[in-house]
């Protein structure tokens, strides 16, 4: 034991990545985005592989260049090349898989007892990176002078995370395994192809690079040299061009709607379906009823169901964004949000045409949202333009509000018909 | 001086900054973007600027590294004190490249931020020279741009003052910066001298 602790890079690096990984959490990371959604914390801790991924690459890197440089590949030996190697290069994958979850158990502070699961595809695609990123480092070992290994390890580990991101043609995204950091939203859910193409990579390319890391190219069984360098070229051009096919219509993110079948619906008037990890601590539903009563009392007709959804709403159902902790003054934004559509007002060929419109929704919103939170919360509407809007809108008589906003709304996405103007002041 | 030039691979350093010189003039302000947790804002925005010109220091340390055997340790002469001019011929070489590279085409900006990053990071890898062996001396400006580039951010959407690698406008407080840094890596390895030989053995 002490001897491993002693002889393995990975070990004394695992300082260094895990005071990163705590500086990192304590500068950038909003709980805001993942707290209270199991699929969430876990994919959100998809950026930790930052830190993993170049404790992996640079300890294989050492280790690897001074297994070359002691020249004990050369030696008569009864186990493989490939196992004295993995012997070697084993404790950079725990290790940097295990800064990987202490990762995860810091963000997942403040989601326990929370029902839901981390899917088990997310943990297979955070290994297999990982594992790709210590055969990464391995071949710079083998190939490379130490000085030069070392550093290049850093630069192609953050370069290939980074630079995946940064380009706009998507499947290569899916390629890397950051790109599940934009999951998910409680009303979303992750599309497991996504990291299903970035396990499939990483480990088609983990396995090549590792080849290439204990290939002989000189001295006895050093026969079919050009074969093997060539079927591993073709395979990793194989590799690659299969996942790039899996991954082309999968977008800027691997997140799909989530199944209603997980949602259970209240016996109120309007229903709320809620998902399991919205009951308990700040359950919506008391506010949403209550923000529906308001708006039928104003005139305004709500649909019998209200949903946690990203599709638009129907008239029978009204689909809210939701995450597992809304306060409030956002429960009741994406409450009235959710009776325009998403894009508020279609383009119907004219600039100044779609500006009025536009402007007919922000008020509608805004009237809608400042009825809704009557004793619930005090002035919601704080944008000046919408406030003199709506001043114009109530103007009219209460039932009058009622039908100006109850006929501009279908009106907004209807191109055919034009909306009513806001009453002049 | 024929084997002490051969035996650091000169050419090989020579050809990789002049390479490094023409690459950042033609990618100019490109940039790597490294995600949030969580959407927003692309974050750790990293210029190629201030990654390619690492190339330099880490050549350089390998040649350093390759030549220090046996022989080297023990020779009469002050081959120590050669090889922090080694170092600073090439700064001297990048910054001869890109001044005519900013002479003939003005419009590359990105060329000066560059050479201001080389110089500070050739200064960098000079400084940690009184730890570390050659082996590991260009690690440290490497890791420098990586938690420049993850730490290194302001509020409103710039970098910190310690940051400097990404600054994108080459400021001559930039530029005495990081002369400053190479005027103190070259006096502590000259300092240091033949004496630091033998320690690394």
């Amino acid at each position: 034991m002490r001897s491993f602790l002693r002889t393995h890079v990975a070990v004394w690096l695992l300082i260094p990545a895990l005071v990163g990984v705590a500086a990192y959490y304590a500068s950038f990371v909003d709980p805001q985005n993942y707290r209270g959604y199991w699929p969430a914390v876990a994919s959100n801790s998809a950026i930790f592989l930052l830190f993993s991924c170049i404790l992996a690459s640079s300890s294989s890197a050492i280790e690897m260049s001074r297994l070359q440089r002691s020249g004990i590949l050369d030696l008569p030996s009864t186990r493989t090349r490939l196992l004295v190697t993995l012997d070697r290069l084993w404790p950079s994958l725990v290790l940097a898989f295990l800064v990987q979850l202490l990762a995860f158990a810091m963000l997942s502070l403040g989601t326990w007892g929370v029902p839901g699961f981390t899917p088990i595809i997310l943990w297979s695609s955070f290994v297999s990176v990982i594992a790709m990123h210590v055969a990464l480092g391995a071949v710079l070992g083998r190939y490379l002078p130490m000085a030069a290994a070392v550093p290049l390890s850093l630069v192609a580990s953050y370069s290939w995370l980074g630079f995946t991101w940064s380009v706009p043609f998507f499947p290569l995204r899916y390629l890397s395994g950051l790109e599940v950091v934009t999951c998910c939203r409680l009303d979303m859910q992750l599309d497991p192809l996504g990291p299903f193409v970035t396990v499939v990579f990483s480990l088609s390319l983990a396995c090549i690079l590792l080849a290439l890391s204990v290939l002989r190219w000189r001295g006895r069984n050093a026969g079919g040299i050009t074969t093997r360098v060539a079927f591993l070229a073709l395979t990793t051009v194989a590799a690659t061009s299969l996942c790039l096919f899996i991954a082309r219509d999968l977008g800027a993110a691997p997140v799909m709607p989530r199944s209603q079948n997980e949602a259970s619906c209240t016996e109120t008037n309007p229903s709320v379906c809620l998902f399991p990890e919205q009951h308990g601590k700040r359950d919506p539903s008391q506010l949403i009823i209550k923000a529906s009563d308001n708006l039928t009392r104003a005139g305004i007709e709500v649909p019998s169901t209200v949903r946690f959804s990203i599709n638009a709403s129907t008239s029978s159902t009204l689909n809210m964004a939701a995450r597992p902790y809304m306060k409030p003054e956002e429960v009741l934004h994406s409450f009235t949000s959710a009776f325009l559509s998403p894009q508020l007002a279609s383009y119907c060929g004219d600039a100044d045409e779609h500006q009025s419109r536009l402007l007919v929704a922000s008020v509608i919103q805004g009237w809608l949202l400042d009825r809704a939170s009557v004793d619930i919360i005090e002035d919601p509407v704080s944008d000046p333009p919408t406030r003199v809007g709506i001043e114009q809108v109530e103007q009219l008589s209460p039932d009058g509000q009622a039908l100006w906003v109850s006929t501009n709304l279908p009106r907004l996405t209807d191109c055919s018909i034009s909306v009513l103007e806001l009453p002049p002041s | 001086m024929t084997w002490w030039l051969t035996s650091h691979r000169y050419l090989v350093a020579v050809a990789v900054s002049l390479g490094c010189v023409a690459l950042g003039a033609l990618l100019g302000e490109a940039r790597l973007l490294v995600p949030t947790a969580s959407g927003g804002v692309p974050f750790g925005e990293l210029p190629v600027f201030a990654v390619l010109p690492l190339l330099v220091p880490i050549v350089v340390g390998t040649a350093l590294d390759g030549a220090e055997r046996p022989p080297y340790v023990v020779s009469a002469r002050r081959v120590y004190r050669y090889d922090v001019l080694f170092s600073a011929t090439f700064v001297l070489i990048y910054a001869a490249a890109s001044i005519l590279v900013v002479m003939v085409w003005p419009e590359l900006t990105a060329t000066l931020p560059g050479l201001r990053n080389l110089v500070a990071f050739i200064g960098l890898q000079l400084v940690s020279g009184w730890w570390l062996p050659y082996r590991y001396q260009s690690s440290v400006p490497t890791i420098y741009v990586f938690a420049a580039a993850t730490f290194g951010r302001a509020d409103q959407g710039g970098v910190s003052a310690w940051a400097w690698p990404l600054e994108s406008s080459a400021t001559p407080t930039g530029f005495a910066f990081a002369v400053g840094l190479l005027a103190v890596g070259m006096m502590v390895s000259l300092h240091r001298g033949d004496r630091g030989r033998l320690r690394h053995w």
